[in-house]
């Protein structure tokens, strides 16, 4: 035991700036750190790609600043992360979506600090949280990791995909359909057994471009468009900035966020300690763990009609569960050498380049215990650190929803597209980010919940896999396994603990007398207009077309001739297509909707806008969110990032000249700096002068000459 | 407008050719002058084939005439098909791309894999850093310690695999050639789910590769009694004493044909991650980054950071490179016809 309390304390003062070395490992975890703070902020750069690139300047360093370099920046990359999806509604990272789902909506209130404050507090308590789940984990880290086999992974997804309820707001068919849909994308690609591809769309695509969605659809491109699109046509619909005609009045609350960390103190250790479980399971990565989160948030509150428009709660508890959930995923990599995520797949790349063999030797006081607890205090230390720079700035940062809506948008639509270009350097990926994003618009406009869409796409590979391994082996006896009766347990407790509270307080409020607050809020039923009808039903039945052509090739597609990969695809897609067409004859017959009419309304805080220039401006921008697409198509990204702001502004927004030229060859310099000239990323030429080039002899002939 | 701009066609063409022929008293290094190499990796950032090609990349260049810069740009997808087919089709021919992807395509388009549209004889190949010798390891806890043990044994043993590959194909292999009674379990999405598996016994062993086996694995390799992961079965004779008296595919696979069929599919891994040229490239280029490659193989830094990394140093040659490839594509339609069990599962044209 002392010897684990000395490696700890030995750990902390190797990293701080007490000796020489320690100042030099101090040095390069503030680099890393000032790294993860950009990379957090952009969208587009993820974390894990960065790491890959940090990864060549550690050769000459020792270990302790090569972990300092190298978690120091993935330590901060979740929080920063969370600004971004705070303020423009487009997820700084991909572990960081689920802020955007209520803290934008509060930025869109004029809350932005108040989201931001908590946004932030949560992260560093979930990070200290991991943290110190990491220090704890140390000595018993074998049978933790060991206890999970496919049958509990399976379950897990199962747990997962229970909380679709939680995550379906008032029309829980919707919300079952939409994460049906989520599973059914998270299918695209090759089946996990046999390697048959499925639903690649070769008949459409043809046979070169299918190949892209060979690995599926990439969770970030769909992330980014589900949720940052629908946010850029509201922004220029209501031509306004982000927060409207709110009054910067309400800025001070950073400080209310961070007393609404306190306050739901509980929340906050709960959706910390589901990050840090999360984070310890390898191959669950980051997505689930903020979703989890999210809908324990939903789930535990007693009114869940506030979420997704901004309740505190929902920004409280991804916050911390995507920061916890580091130290979590640091334990699998250190004990086994099996990563919990991409970022810890490259820092495993890191132990072996300093020629530590993680396992054994990393838990033994004799060896290398010291640098292990050295993480702990590493990822402590940055998001303090981090933590403390974004509040002294963030004042200012918030300050940016006040800003006039036009000026944004084109940067906005330049870094959605990158984010969805950055995974792969894939410009098919950007497609990919242009569908998700009139998917998530239809969505959003005919009630449908996205976030299950998320949840589906996330878990569904991980519960096929584990299932056919759990069932291969086991046969049905897993299902007594003590883990999946424990989990199964969670599962059931989960699902009946709404009922019960809600039966709880029905009583309640049977017996006492209504309170005046209650009253506030009520519900209204609005007839729907003909239009909204005739286009909610023909989204239904493209839910229907989906499930039944997921039923027809599980039967006579690719399931003709290898059933195996067809089983789960059959198993979804049959009870989802009765369910589809349930709801297409609801979506059909309903000529009413009821909206719920009260404090929490967005509609008595935003100003009406006449439908006809509501209209107007939504095929505008429309017009435009495709147009910057095919501008960064026959231009290429960085020619785009200057020629389409320039068009845009001058032409879509009207605005002045000097205004226009200004904001113009700032982005082209922020595109080309960062991405072109620093980082290097690989952005196809224009198809414009592929187009050139046909005419021009290639550059070959030059040498063919040469012999 | 249009026609105009038409007119001017032949009118580029020709001062093109004319600065062409200026050019071609060019040598190699002022050609490559000024340059930038780009270096297009088949798999994502962080992964094997990206270390070896950012590493080559590093010091390749003070062994080309001229120094030129390097880039490496990762383009994931579909195994490297992605990469391949950009490779083959669309990278421009100018001595200034190169191509980093797993051979196993070149094995896979030969068996008739549709989804490749490459021809692997037409590469210019530069070389590969490394080769993979492939190898199968079972648990001490399964109490079994050698292929003998485990052909005697009446219980199955299950070895965990991905979704295709040496994993899947190996037990496979073993199990027709040789009377081995494995039972394969795919669905781990990468051997560290596999290593995992294995650790918490719900699977027995897998097959793999011996060099990562030894740096990955490391920690099971190293446990002791039940947790120890015993290797039973490797390619080709080795001085390591980890494997230096455990039994050989060669000794165990019955049939000279099979033999033949065993030697087809693991030429692909004589030059597992080869460097190579677009079709049509320049002959000068190739002879250049040739030898490039192969000085750089022998550079101290390189060997140095490579050391570093765990990335072993096989120098493989270009021209040995085209010897594999051939001798994949001479495969007899019988030794294909034995191999095709392994690929029933993706349908092929």
């Amino acid at each position: 035991m002392f010897e684990y309390l000395h490696a700890f304390n030995e750990g902390l003062i190797r990293v701080l700036p007490l000796s020489t070395q320690g100042t030099e490992t101090f040095l390069y975890m503030m680099l890393g750190m000032a790294i993860g703070f950009a990379v957090g902020i952009l969208p587009g750069l993820g974390g894990a790609t960065t790491l890959a690139l940090m990864l060549p300047f550690i050769y000459n360093m020792d270990p302790y600043s090569a972990f300092a370099f190298l978690l120091g920046s993935n330590a901060v990359t979740a929080t920063t992360g969370d600004v971004t999806s705070v303020l423009f509604g487009i997820p700084g990272e991909g572990i960081c979506a689920a802020t955007v789902v209520d803290g934008h909506p509060m930025a869109k209130r004029g809350e932005a600090g108040r989201a931001l404050g908590a946004a932030l507090m949560s992260s560093l308590v979930g990070a200290v949280f991991g943290a110190l789940i990491l220090a704890l984990a140390i000595p018993i880290v074998s049978p933790l990791v060991l206890s999970i086999g496919s049958a509990e992974f399976f379950m897990l997804a199962v747990l997962g995909v229970s909380f679709v309820a939680s995550l379906s707001g008032s029309n829980v068919p919707k919300g079952l359909l939409a994460g049906a849909f989520g599973l059914v994308l998270a299918m695209v690609g090759l089946d996990p057994i046999e390697s048959v591809p499925r639903f690649t769309l070769e008949g459409v695509l043809g046979e070169d471009n299918s190949l892209f969605l060979w690995d599926g659809v990439s969770l970030i491109a769909a992330t980014v468009g589900l949720f940052a699109i629908p946010e850029i046509i509201d922004l220029a619909v209501k031509g306004t900035s982000i927060a409207g005609s709110n009054k910067p009045g309400k800025l001070g609350g950073v400080f209310e966020g961070i007393k609404d960390t306190f306050r739901h103190w509980k929340l906050v250790l709960r959706c910390s300690g589901i990050g840090a479980y999360i984070g310890l399971i390898p191959g669950m990565g980051g997505g689930p763990a903020q979703w989890l989160a999210y809908a324990h948030a939903v789930q535990s509150s007693s009114d869940k009609d506030r979420f997704g428009k901004g309740a505190v709660e929902g920004v409280l508890g991804p916050g911390a569960a995507n920061n916890s959930k580091e130290g979590g995923s640091l334990i699998p990599t250190l004990a086994f050498g099996v990563p919990g995520s991409v970022s810890m797949a490259i820092l495993l790349g890191a132990f072996i380049i300093q020629g530590i063999v993680p396992g054994p030797d990393l838990l033994n006081p004799a060896k290398h215990l010291t640098l292990t607890f050295s993480f702990v205090w590493i990822i402590v230390i940055t998001n303090i650190i981090t933590v403390a720079i974004c509040l002294l700035f963030l004042n200012q940062l918030a300050k940016v929803t006040f800003v006039k809506g036009t000026y944004l948008i084109p940067g906005l639509l330049f870094l959605i597209y990158l984010g969805g270009f950055a995974v792969k350097n894939s410009f098919g990926d950007m497609l990919v980010v242009l569908l998700f994003g009139a998917l998530g618009w239809f969505m959003v406009k005919f009630d449908w919940q996205r976030p299950p869409l998320l949840l589906g796409l996330v878990l569904g590979g991980i519960a096929e896999n584990n299932l056919f391994i759990a069932n291969r082996i086991y046969g049905y006896s897993w299902l007594w396994h003590p883990g999946v009766l424990v989990i199964g347990f969670i599962i059931l407790a989960g699902t009946l603990y709404p009922y019960l509270q809600a039966r709880l307080r029905g009583f309640k409020e049977k017996t006492e007398p209504p309170t005046a607050l209650k009253q506030t809020s009520s519900i209204k039923t609005v007839r729907l207009p003909l239009g909204t009808r005739m286009a909610q039903t023909v989204f239904a039945s493209f839910m229907v077309g989906i499930f039944a052509y997921v039923v027809y090739e599980a039967k006579f597609g690719f399931g003709a001739f290898e059933p195996r990969a067809a089983l789960f695809p059959w198993v979804i897609g049959v009870p989802s297509l009765t369910l589809a067409l349930y709801v297409f004859a609801k979506e059909a017959l309903a000529s009413t909707r009821q909206v719920k009419v009260g404090e929490m309304s967005l509609a008595e805080i935003e100003p009406e806008i006449d439908p006809i220039v509501e209209r107007h401006r939504t095929v505008s921008i429309v017009f435009w969110i495709v147009g910057f697409f095919i501008a960064i198509w026959i231009l290429g990204f960085v020619p785009a990032s200057a020629v389409a702001t320039l068009l845009y502004l001058k032409f879509g927004a009207g605005e002045k000249w000097p205004i226009t030229l200004a904001l113009s060859v700032a982005c082209w310099l922020f595109f080309f700096g960062v991405f072109d000239f620093a980082l290097n990323l690989p952005f196809p030429a224009g198809a414009f002068f592929d187009w050139v080039h046909v005419t021009v002899p290639p550059v070959r002939n030059l040498f063919a000459a040469i012999g | 407008m249009i026609l105009r701009f038409c007119r001017l066609i032949p009118v580029t063409a020709g001062l093109l050719v004319l600065l062409s022929s200026a050019w071609s008293s060019l040598s190699a290094e002022e050609f490559y002058r000024g340059k930038t190499i780009r270096f297009i990796v088949g798999f994502a950032a962080g992964g094997g084939y990206d270390a070896y090609a950012r590493t080559v990349a590093r010091y390749i260049t003070r062994h080309i005439p001229g120094n030129p810069a390097t880039v490496v740009e990762n383009m994931d997808g579909a195994g490297s098909v992605i990469a391949a087919n950009y490779i083959y089709n669309k990278a421009e021919k100018n001595g200034l791309t190169v191509g980093i992807w797993t051979a196993q395509n070149v094995f896979n388009h030969m068996m008739g894999d549709r989804s490749l549209r490459i021809d692997g004889r037409k590469f210019g190949w530069i070389g590969s850093p490394s080769k993979d010798s492939v190898a199968c390891a079972i648990m001490g806890f399964t109490g079994l310690k050698t292929f003998d043990d485990i052909l005697k044994s009446k219980k199955s043993v299950r070895m965990g695999a991905t979704r295709a590959g040496n994993t899947t194909q190996l037990p496979e292999m073993l199990n027709r050639w040789a009377g081995a009674n494995f039972e394969v379990i795919p669905g781990y999405t990468g051997t560290s789910k596999i290593r995992l598996a294995m650790r918490s016994r719900e699977v027995d062993g897998a097959c793999w590769t011996w060099d990562s086996m030894r740096s990955t694995a490391r920690a099971l390799l190293d446990a002791n009694g039940d947790d120890k992961m015993i290797p039973f079965i490797i390619n080709g004779k080795w001085e390591d004493p980890e494997v230096k008296d455990i039994a050989q595919f060669h000794d165990v696979i019955k049939g000279k044909d099979n033999l033949h069929a065993f030697d087809t599919w693991n030429a692909a891994n004589e030059f597992a991650r080869p460097f190579s040229l677009p079709p049509g490239s320049p002959p000068e280029a190739l002879s250049v980054l040739r030898k490039a490659f192969r000085a750089t193989m022998e550079d101290k830094d390189y060997k140095a950071d490579a050391e570093k990394s765990k990335l072993t140093v096989d120098y493989i040659s270009g021209e040995e490179v085209e010897r594999y490839v051939k001798q994949i594509y001479s495969a007899s339609p019988e030794v294909k016809q034995r191999l095709e069990f392994l690929f029933r599962k993706r349908p092929t044209s």
